[in-house]
């Protein structure tokens, strides 16, 4: 592979890579904190776009002009809030009534609503089987370097991300709210005993996590500029796996498993001869192979039973 | 207790019997069935092959040009061989039913013809291209559609004799339909002397070729041919156009729709199809149907397919009308008749069923993009000259 | 005895009438006044219903063989429409999964979001035993389940290491990767073409696959299945009641609840793991088989996730770990639909509904499973 080719595929595999992140990220802080597995991220994902979609129908039609940075600002914004209340509606109505059931019954019941969110988006949006083109909202052209192309959407993409996990990083280091969460996950019932909120943790916590999940959305509807109803299934998917690999529970781990994932996808596709058939299935195989010799994921999940 | 709950149960059974109700309905005229996909994907195109199929039978009882009156009984195949087998069983359990038509989706054509043919039932397949749908060559089976394989030989004599291809870079979406073009396509070109020097799968849903792209760009091909359909290979297409590819890029009929120039948007113009059929307009009957069609005041538009279900219907009622004078109506005397079809004058030209119940008359136009439309290439302004499309 | 008579009696009968009953808005009338009834005879004659439950429990030997006579003459009932018969057929498929998954997942706790796998190697097993090596469907069949089994252990053995989320996952994942499988091993399988023109089994000379011709009439070859669906159904319940039941049973049932506890207690977690997901695996691959010789096609798009999904809520619905639950609730989730074709397109959106409302307010099902109290000494354990 020549080095051109080698740099292009790279590119591909990070702006891949750290959309998975996103996504894993949510998925590893609501099993952290929550202790809870939410089939329904995909969904926020999904819905994330799909928000982005009508948002930015809405404002192109009131007088914003494509390629023009408030719009992009404002379509940010809209997903964001979005995503959140999607995440406290979820906490609300899904999660906190199965408080106290057995883990089988959450987890079913959030892959119930993703079905009816999924469906819904199908049955409501004009032609919503088939899959809807997304605004070219950045409206640039790509840079070339040499013989390798770069896209301003992958540069958004990749600085976006580092700047909401960064973010999220931040607000869970440095911040009072964040050692709230960081407390609660670590032992629920001693933060409610030392006066913690843990209420309004899971709420700000699914709010957070679905935020990102809804953003990472709107990059992929930027990136490749269609989006459809179904999209959330193979996001939920790999964003879990990628949760999974780099130790449920541990946010660097989620950042580090959704590289991860993004680069083995495209290094499979690239070097193995008709490697493309096997593209989405790498994650699920090494998914497996991760939980039989190493189910902690690679840096360790914060356990709760070590047994 | 017991007396409650025993009468409780017996309002609930009158209750029952009064809504239930009866009627049955006699009637002498000849049922036609049609098949087809009413909901999901392909509701579109199926409900526009119905209306078409309806307005035949209505022009026909209003002409008395027949004998008998023809009733069509609608059922839905939701596009999915499961559910197709479901609704033909129902037609099959309507002992009325002398004949169906139908079906766009392959899938459930495929899993509805043995099924036709073990129960003698007559099934004239009109818009479902697989060719094993006729390998078993069933007196039941016929099929007015070109098959695919005539499509993909098209397609690669075209690109290796007239535009001159020799190295072409293979892609298929891993479907039935996908695949089968991308096999065809390859076969017909390498038959005439290409080479083929890759080929790859991916996902139907799937959204990132960047990857793929880039090992093939890097192989250099002088042309893409892609087997799937249309929002993968917009995709592509947009993709290769981020990656400055302008190697040409091929396809089948499947992608032939609005939904790829959308999604494609401006990366859209240069594409190149292989449809099958012709343009309604330039068909012999092309234009009076899209006259009587408006005037029927459907409330949904005729899609690409209409006109082969109009077809089918006329073929089938002229049928079981030569059935009919030359004894009973039966399925079996239905079925001998159609297959004997011969010089029938249909929208599309004059049909005549071939031993393997096929279409001689088989009708190939390749299509390119070009302003965000299709275009018929024989009507284009873009053409390809020296393996490139430019404008003429 | 008699009542357990009338009242399977007069449930056949309203089950006819919602069979011929045409109109949409007809059907719902029915439901909502079965419904009525329901919730009526509960709260007036609260102590009626209970005693029938009770007599219920107390003789499900009789309470199954009137079933099966009244199921019997259910073809003749219905004159031999093939439609409804096929209907019935495909409810019994699903009602042999429900019963595999339930004794997976219900009783034995273990996950399984994958299951339709199963029911492609199953399918698949007897597809190409019967189309390409000519081997009678009457052994195909049993290698069917076998085989499913098999990969049953297989997907069982990554899944001894995690539980709950995690197994979730491997189960998705299982399921993902069978079906490309199936889709990538052309040569085999026939990839996305799948297997056309299965033989249809053949018995004691007759052609399953041909009309059931009796000397006063005749119906059509969904009769035949009927039976063997029947049959097999009526066997594969006796079978999973059996093992639900045992000491085997008890032994999933406490697993479930407290795999650490059952654990201390010596229980060797990994064994009965591993048969939990061989005999959940093996009625898949048995409803499998008997799909492909009734259908006589077979392509991997029939076996995906949204298959998996469905049995999962059918499960839900009648209520985990419940046997006639489960029946019920394979029963009611593939009849149902069928009345309302017109509404196709929210079918998939339904089963999801079906779901987080089962699981917000009914979660114990339709037909609740009563936890088992097990006294030493006791004959059966029994509520």
């Amino acid at each position: 592979m020549s080095g051109e080719v080698f740099f292009q595929q790279f590119l591909n595999a990070l702006s891949l890579g750290v959309m998975y992140a996103l996504i894993a990220v949510g998925f590893t802080l609501f099993f952290g904190v929550i202790e809870v597995v939410n089939f329904a991220h995909g969904e926020v994902f999904m819905m994330g776009a799909f928000v982005a979609l009508i948002v930015s129908g809405i404002l192109i039609s009131a007088g914003f002009t494509m390629g023009s940075l408030p719009l992009l600002v404002a379509v940010l914004m809209a997903v964001l809030v979005a995503g959140g209340i999607i995440g406290v509606l979820l906490e609300k109505f899904i999660v906190r009534p199965m408080r106290g059931a057995p883990d089988i019954m959450t987890l079913l019941i959030t892959l119930g609503i993703s079905i009816v969110m999924r469906e819904a988006v199908m049955l409501l949006v004009p032609n919503g089987r088939n899959p809807q083109p997304f605004p070219n909202l950045m409206n640039l052209d790509s840079i070339q370097i040499g013989g390798v192309l770069i896209k301003p959407e992958t540069i958004l993409s990749i600085v976006l991300s580092a700047i909401l996990i960064g973010g999220l990083a931040y607000i869970i280091e440095k911040t009072t709210f964040g050692r709230y969460i960081r407390a609660t996950a670590q032992d629920r019932e001693a933060a409610m005993m030392m006066g913690i909120n843990v209420k309004k943790v899971f709420i700000i916590t699914l709010a957070l996590g679905s935020a990102l999940g809804a953003v990472a959305g709107l990059m992929n509807g930027l990136s490749y500029g269609i989006i459809k109803f179904d999209m959330g299934f193979a996001a939920s998917i790999k964003g879990f796996a990628a949760a999974v690999v780099g130790g449920l529970g541990n946010v660097y781990g989620a950042i580090a498993g959704g590289l991860l994932l993004g680069f083995l996808e495209i290094f499979v596709v690239s070097v193995i001869p008709d490697g493309s058939s096997y593209q989405d299935i790498v994650s699920f195989v090494i998914v497996i192979l991760c939980l039989v010799f190493r189910p902690a994921g690679i840096f360790g999940e914060r356990a709760y039973e070590k047994v | 207790m017991k007396k409650k709950f025993l009468f409780v149960l017996a309002m609930l059974t009158t209750v029952v019997m009064l809504v239930t109700g009866c009627g049955a309905k006699k009637s002498d005229t000849i049922k036609i069935g049609f098949i087809g996909p009413l909901t999901g994907g392909n509701a579109a195109t199926g409900i526009g092959l119905k209306n078409s199929a309806e307005l035949a039978i209505r022009e026909a009882n209003a002409s008395g040009k027949y004998k008998h009156k023809f009733e069509l009984v609608v059922v839905d195949d939701g596009g999915n061989p499961s559910t197709a087998v479901s609704a033909a069983n129902k037609l099959i359990a309507n002992k009325d039913i002398v004949a169906v038509f139908g079906h766009f989706n392959s899938g459930a054509a495929l899993a509805t013809v043995p099924i036709f043919h073990k129960n003698g039932m007559p099934i004239l397949v009109t818009a479902a291209i697989h060719p094993d749908i006729t390998k078993g060559k069933y007196k039941e089976v016929t099929r007015i559609m070109t098959a695919a394989n005539v499509q993909n030989e098209f397609a690669g004599k075209t690109a290796v004799k007239d535009w001159g291809i020799k190295t072409i870079a293979l892609i298929n979406d891993k479907t039935d339909y996908g695949k089968t073009n991308a096999d065809q396509f390859a076969d017909a070109a390498k038959k005439n002397g290409a080479t083929i020097i890759s080929e790859d799968g991916i996902s139907v849903g799937q959204q990132d070729f960047s990857a793929l792209l880039t090992k093939i760009k890097a192989e250099n091909p002088e042309a893409i041919y892609f087997g799937g359909v249309a929002t993968e290979a917009a995709l592509l297409k947009r993709q290769m156009a981020d990656l400055n590819m302008n190697c040409l890029f091929l396809s089948d009929s499947g992608i032939i729709s609005d939904t790829f120039n959308k999604i494609a948007g401006s990366a859209s113009a240069g594409m190149i199809a292989f449809n099958i059929g012709k343009p309604l307009e330039d068909l012999p009957g092309g234009k009076a149907f899209e006259k009587s069609y408006a005037a029927a005041k459907f409330a949904e538009p005729h899609e690409a397919y209409g006109h082969f279900a109009y077809d089918s219907a006329n073929v089938v009622m002229a049928a079981v009308e030569k059935a009919g004078e030359q004894g009973a109506i039966t399925r079996s005397s239905v079925a001998t008749a159609i297959r004997a079809t011969k010089d029938f004058p249909c929208i599309i030209g004059k049909t005549t069923f071939d031993e393997r119940g096929e279409n001689t008359l088989k009708l190939i136009t390749p299509y390119i993009s070009e302003g965000g439309k299709w275009v018929p290439y024989y009507k284009a302004t873009t053409q390809v000259v020296n393996k490139k499309v430019v404008k003429k | 005895m008699i009542k357990i008579l009338l009242t399977e009696i007069i449930g056949y009968i309203l089950f006819l009438f919602f069979v011929y009953v045409e109109e949409p808005i007809a059907v719902v009338a029915v439901m909502a006044a079965f419904v009525f009834a329901v919730l009526f005879l509960k709260k007036k004659c609260g102590e009626f219903v209970k005693s029938l439950e009770k007599t219920y429990a107390d003789n499900l030997g009789q309470v199954g063989i009137i079933a099966v006579v009244l199921a019997l003459t259910m073809p003749f009932a219905l004159m031999g429409d093939a439609y409804w018969l096929q209907i019935l057929n495909f409810s019994m498929l699903y009602a042999i999964m429900a019963l595999g998954l339930n004794f997976m997942t219900g009783r034995a706790g273990m996950i399984c979001l994958g299951y339709a796998a199963f029911m492609a190697i199953g399918a698949y097993t007897v597809g190409i035993l019967t189309l390409k090596l000519g081997v009678s469907f009457w052994l195909a069949l049993p290698l069917a389940g076998l085989l499913a089994s098999v990969f049953g252990v297989i997907l069982g053995l990554p899944a001894l290491r995690v539980k709950g989320h995690y197994l979730a996952l491997v189960t998705i994942a299982f399921g993902l990767i069978v079906q490309q499988l199936l889709l990538n091993l052309e040569s085999i399988t026939g990839g996305t073409n799948g297997l056309i023109n299965i033989p249809s089994p053949h018995l004691m000379g007759m052609d399953m696959g041909a009309n059931l011709n009796l000397s006063f009439m005749s119906m059509s070859y969904q009769a035949n299945f009927y039976y063997l669906c029947l049959i097999i159904l009526a066997i594969t319940t006796i079978l999973i009641y059996r093992f639900s039941n045992s000491l085997f049973g008890l032994a999933l049932n406490a697993m479930r609840e407290d795999q650490l506890a059952a654990q201390c207690y010596g229980m060797n977690i990994t064994r009965y793991k591993l048969l939990a997901f061989a005999v959940g695996a093996f009625f898949g691959g048995i409803s499998g088989g008997l799909y492909a010789a009734m259908i006589n096609f077979i392509a991997p798009e029939n076996f995906g996730y949204s298959m998996s999904i469905l049995v999962i809520s059918m499960i839900i619905l009648g209520g985990l770990d419940s046997i006639p639950g489960a029946i019920i609730g394979a029963f009611f989730l593939t009849i149902f639909p069928e009345k309302f074709r017109a509404f196709e397109d929210y079918r998939v959106m339904f089963y999801g509904i079906i779901i987080v409302l089962c699981l917000l307010f009914m979660r114990e099902g339709l037909l609740p499973f009563k936890h088992r109290i097990f006294k030493p000494g006791m004959p059966k354990g029994e509520n």
